[in-house]
């Protein structure tokens, strides 16, 4: 008996990687893992690259305060929701079903990260990375924005088909040099706008209002914040998880976003890699450019196969190589095709994201007040139990995801994402408490929970298959 | 030699060098500081990092935990030193920090070869995995 089999830990993960139950205690990681790997994500795009773009867009003061105040959100939503997977030790997918139901979870589960992350934006930032890349070595035959495409869509691939061990190694290689090459970004913006002084009386080249800088902080992570359960169930204790999110979003983020803004302030208005370059970074700024992308999109390829794996009859190794290869495929086509954009493409995909944030205000109205008005202790909320009853549909999730998705994206003025988070929030909590008082059920159909967890059952046979073979 | 001794010879190294690292840093320091700030923001860190898992293993009461320690300060010194090695040889700390930054690039070297025996012995001798 293997200890998939054992009698302290009930389950049997016939999915592999723990996608549809509880991560084995023996799995279980540290505070420090939990940072890392949170920092990982965060590392390129959402941080360093944004505040390279805020540095064209602000002066150093307002840029200081976009930076903390955006960060705060975002740390109080992650926090919520990392708390979550901590606790209960399973992924946003089964997370999920509580307040969408079994479906739902899996719908929503499949809409947030299976096609936004894993194909999506997997190839929307290998398609960039081919770009930065080109844009450090115009000359060379292997930075040809398709041919840097391929190979790095190729490399970020091969963490992702590892899972969450291969995550981990590569955010302990990097995250130190993250901070260290935000630090040296910072050092060098000093430098190149001529001191202290100078550089917090230089004003930006395209200036837009600290209101719309602050909705590009959050923006740039709150889809993060919503799906922190996949990396915070691994964590030992339930409130690890949460420490960590919100270390790394309220002091990393801010650092990494004031450092990148102050270089690209002081060379007035560059692209922070080539701003790098420039300043004389060598090796650092092709670091940043190849380490930053690919801590981002492997997490991308890796929370997308965990939901397709549902859908598609193959292993979840097998899943993230198709995955991976489609997304480098769409990359590289658009690299090596002039005139070619992935502008439309980009556009659905903020199409979907405007819904992400809905969902994780119902996951968090749910846990957090739903649940606390059942008068169900903390201790005892989403614990998946063999034998528990789970709805197939929660339609009351449903109807708040939506309407807090398409009023907060695109009818309530403010920060979009944020706007959906409350929205579908606030739905949820009242549309549900309203229906529980007046008898009218939240759930349609019932599932009952197996020691395969929330595994459909042609998963099950599968398995079942592959162990009497 | 055991595992104990092992970790904390390494880790003695790497902090002896780290110290080595922040005495250059300030030299460095005032007659650039911006380019000093590189030498500092590796060294101080790894300093602690090195000295902190020593002393963390030594409270540690047994194997197992002594290893997981082990692993995860190796990894700040490997992951620092990698840093140093890509970072130091640059352009502008080379023109900045003249020879000194020769000398943190071979320091770094040293660190992120300690640094990967660090990690992988206590990880072969006990099993904690690597990415504790």
């Amino acid at each position: 008996m293997d200890e998939k089999h054992n009698s302290k830990w009930p389950w049997v993960d016939a999915l592999g990687d723990y996608a549809v139950v509880p991560v084995h205690p023996k799995e279980r990681r540290t505070l420090t893992n939990q940072f890392l790997v949170f920092t990982g994500v965060l590392a390129c795009i959402a941080a360093l690259w944004g505040g390279g773009a805020l540095g064209t867009q602000l002066n150093l003061t307002q840029l200081i305060i976009a930076a903390i105040v955006g960060s705060a959100i975002v740390s109080v939503i992650g926090a919520l929701t990392a708390y979550i997977g901590g606790h209960t030790g399973t992924s946003t997918y089964v997370n999920l079903s509580r307040p969408f139901g079994r479906y739902g979870g899996f719908l929503w589960g499949l809409t947030a990260a299976g096609i936004t992350c894993g194909l999506g934006w997997f190839a929307v930032e290998t398609w960039l990375f081919g770009v930065m890349i080109h844009d450090l070595a115009p000359n060379a035959w292997w930075a040809n924005v398709g041919v840097a495409s391929i190979w790095g869509g190729l490399l970020m691939m091969t963490t992702a088909v590892v899972g969450y061990k291969g995550l981990s190694f590569l955010s302990y290689l990097t995250v130190p040099l993250f901070i260290v090459l935000a630090g040296v970004a910072f050092a060098m913006g000093v430098y190149q706008g001529g001191g202290m002084e100078k550089i917090f009386s230089i004003q930006p080249v395209n200036p837009v209002p600290l209101s719309v800088a602050i909705t590009s902080v959050v923006g740039l992570y709150i889809a993060g914040a919503t799906i922190t359960s996949d990396v915070g169930r691994f964590a030992k204790k339930p409130r690890d998880p949460a420490i960590a999110w919100v270390v790394q979003v309220m002091v990393i983020m801010p650092y990494f976003l004031v450092g990148a803004g102050m270089l690209t302030l002081g060379m007035g208005g560059t692209r922070i890699t080539e701003a790098l370059l420039l300043a004389g970074a060598g090796l650092g700024a092709y670091a940043m450019a190849i380490f930053g992308q690919w801590t981002t999109n492997d997490n991308n390829l890796y929370s997308g196969a965990l939901n397709w794996v549902l859908l598609v009859p193959l292993s979840k190794r097998t899943v993230t190589i198709i995955e991976g290869i489609i997304g480098t495929a769409i990359a590289a086509y658009v690299g090596f095709s002039a005139g070619a954009s992935l502008q439309p493409f980009i556009n659905f995909l903020v199409i979907l994201g405007k819904f992400v944030p809905a969902v994780g205000g119902v996951l968090i109205a749910d846990f957090y007040v739903y649940w606390w008005y059942k008068k169900v202790p903390v201790h005892e909320r989403y614990k998946l139990k063999i034998g528990d009853k789970i709805g197939e549909i929660n339609w009351v999730g449903w109807v708040s995801a939506i309407l807090g998705g398409i009023l907060g994206g695109w009818y309530v003025p403010g920060i979009a994402a944020l706007n959906s988070l409350i929205l579908g929030f606030v739905f949820y909590a009242i549309i549900a408490i309203v229906c529980d008082k007046a008898g009218v059920s939240l759930y349609l159909g019932k599932y009952t929970v197996s020691e395969y967890g929330l595994a459909p059952s042609w998963i099950v046979k599968r398995y079942l298959r592959g162990e009497k073979q | 030699m055991n595992l104990e001794n092992f970790l904390h010879t390494i880790f003695l190294i790497s902090g002896v060098f780290a110290i080595i690292g922040i005495i250059l840093g300030i030299i460095v320091w005032m007659k650039d500081p911006y380019a000093g700030f590189l030498w500092l923001l590796i060294s101080v860190p790894l300093m602690f990092f090195a000295f902190g898992g020593s002393g963390r293993i030594k409270m540690a009461k047994d194997l197992e935990t002594k290893a997981a320690i082990g692993i995860q300060h190796s990894w700040w010194v490997l992951s620092f030193g990698f840093s140093g090695v890509i970072l130091f040889p640059a352009p502008f700390f080379v023109e900045h920090g003249g020879s000194s930054a020769y000398v943190m690039t071979a320091i770094s070297v040293l660190w992120l070869l300690l640094g990967i025996v660090g990690v992988y012995k206590p990880h072969a001798e006990t099993g904690v995995s690597i990415t504790i």
